[in-house]
Order: structure tokens, then C-alpha cells, then sequence
């Protein structure tokens, strides 16, 4: 795969890059969290920062091939690229969940024949809108909107699981914002 | 008690149990309610944020930390932790959480 101009890169470019090269050395990754905003409002939000979920057991592998791209472990779980300051990557722990729910089915793009993962819109709406409902953070509300307005998602979906989170005044103003 | 088998130390268990009683906790407060040294609190509690347990934010110069409500972990953990918690005396519990943290209005007199 062709490697992308890292010093101006998006984050949708810098997630497929890496995608691909984790999975064609056989690890399934996960992409969720702000960088999954940036990849559907196509760069109209920056989130500066990429949030993939790979499997248990994977983090010496992951090391090593990042460390062959050229990437720097400047903490834990964080990684940088020389000459990609404006993004950092990160690989929280699993499993890919949202509130309570665990049972989340990635949507799948393929890359030059690899398969790489990211949360669906709908997912990433109830991602942003989690943020929003359980700390207060309104950029988050923004940033679900900003989904909501431009991809198809399922609304009865997100309505019963605010609901179920306790959350249905909240989600009252996110749909106020989307209708 | 068990928590402390499940998760292999004693610190732990208190801070889970203590999350449980205050909803958020920082290090220095922690130790102080059981007179100990502040550092294997804040071990504890950055290996357990490190894990997505638990999240943190500052405070002024404080950092304060509760479960994490977007982790699938939380309800069952949660569920753990209350069963360990329920299982404490009424009188032992109050020794161990006698700081009262919930809000008060400045000046207030303690009784």
C-alpha cells in the first residue's frame, strides 16, 4: 500500500494505513472513539488523535510492526510518528463496547484486499452520545449530530438504548438538534 | 474478602470499594482513610484506568476518579463490588467510609 504523505495526513488516511499493515499481519483492528467522527464527516471534525481496539494478547506484535512503519511508543498504549505530530495513535484495551453493550458489529472496508474495521454510524452516534449523556461533554453532542446529519443511522435504535441508559431527556435534545 | 483474592491485592479492593461508596475518589483522600501512603493508591488506581475501569479528570489541582460508565466491565464489576460491599457490617462500614463527601454548604456546623 501506498504510504500517505504523513506530514498532512487525515485521520481516515492514517487509519487505513495502519489498518492495512495490522491486517495483513493477521490482527483484526477495531477503529472507534473521535477519529471515527473524522472518517464519516470526511475531516470536517479533527479529533488529532486514533482510537483503535485490537485483540487480547496483540500488543508486542502491534509494537513491533508500528516500530517497522516507523512509529514511536511514546507512552503505554500511545504511539507517534516523527513525521506525523498533528496525529497520535492509540490502542485502548478491548473489547469494543459501548455502555454496557458489548456485542458491537464493526462495519468492514476492505483496503487493497485487507479488511479493516470501524464502528458504523449508528455505533458511533451511541459512542458520542454515551460521552455526552455520562460526562457532561457537549462537543460530543456536536459531534454525534454532526453524524446524525450526514449518514444514514437507525434512530429507534439509539432512542431505546438512551433510554435503557437513562438517558431520554438528554437524547430529547440530540433529537431536537437532528429534526 | 474476595475482592481482594480476585484481584490480587488489597489496594484494589479498597478503592473499588470505596468507588462504590463516594462515586469518585482521589489518591490523597483514599489514603488518608486508611492512614496510608498515598503512591500504591495511585499505582492502583492509573493501572486500573490503564485497563478502561476507570476514568479520571482534574479538579483543580486534584484528580479524581470513578468507574468508567461507557466500559461493558462496569454494571458486572460493579455488581462485585456490591456484594463485597453489602457484606460489611453496618459498623465497620461506617468506620471505614466515616468521611463524609457529599455536598455541604460552606459553614455548615458538624454536629
Amino acid at each position: 500500500m501506498k504510504k500517505p504523505d504523513l506530514r498532512t495526513c487525515t485521520e481516515e488516511e492514517l487509519w487505513k494505513y495502519v489498518g492495512y499493515h495490522l491486517s495483513k499481519e493477521g490482527i483484526e483492528s477495531v477503529l472507534v472513539g473521535g477519529a471515527v467522527v473524522a472518517v464519516y464527516s470526511s475531516g470536517a471534525y479533527r479529533s488529532g488523535d486514533l482510537d483503535i481496539i485490537v485483540g487480547a494478547g496483540t500488543h508486542m506484535k502491534i509494537q513491533s510492526i508500528l516500530q517497522t512503519l516507523g512509529f514511536e511508543k511514546i507512552r503505554s498504549r500511545h504511539f507517534e510518528h516523527p513525521d506525523c505530530p498533528h496525529l497520535i495513535i492509540e490502542f485502548p484495551p478491548g473489547p469494543v463496547s459501548i455502555g454496557d453493550d458489548y456485542k458491537i458489529e464493526p462495519a468492514e472496508v476492505v483496503v487493497e484486499g485487507q479488511v479493516i474495521k470501524i464502528l458504523t454510524p449508528t455505533d458511533c452516534i451511541r459512542d458520542r452520545l454515551a460521552s455526552y449523556y455520562h460526562f457532561n461533554a457537549r462537543e460530543c453532542l456536536d459531534q454525534a449530530v454532526l453524524i446524525a446529519k450526514t449518514q444514514p443511522f437507525d434512530l429507534e435504535r439509539i432512542r431505546k438504548w438512551s433510554i435503557a441508559e437513562g438517558s431520554k431527556e438528554a437524547f430529547e435534545k440530540f433529537l431536537g438538534r437532528i429534526t | 474478602m474476595a475482592l481482594e483474592i480476585l484481584f490480587g491485592n488489597r489496594t484494589t479492593e479498597r478503592i473499588l470499594l470505596h468507588l462504590l461508596h463516594y462515586g469518585e475518589i482521589h489518591a490523597r483522600g483514599i489514603a488518608g482513610d486508611y492512614g496510608s501512603a498515598v503512591s500504591p493508591f495511585l499505582r492502583q488506581l492509573n493501572r486500573l484506568e490503564d485497563a478502561g475501569i476507570l476514568v479520571s479528570r482534574e479538579v483543580g489541582r486534584t484528580r479524581l476518579y470513578g468507574f468508567n460508565p461507557k466500559s461493558a466491565y462496569t454494571t458486572p464489576l460493579k455488581k462485585l463490588v456490591e456484594i463485597t460491599y453489602e457484606s460489611i457490617p453496618l459498623t465497620e462500614r461506617e468506620k471505614i467510609f466515616h468521611k463524609r463527601r457529599r455536598p455541604r454548604r460552606k459553614g455548615k456546623p458538624v454536629l
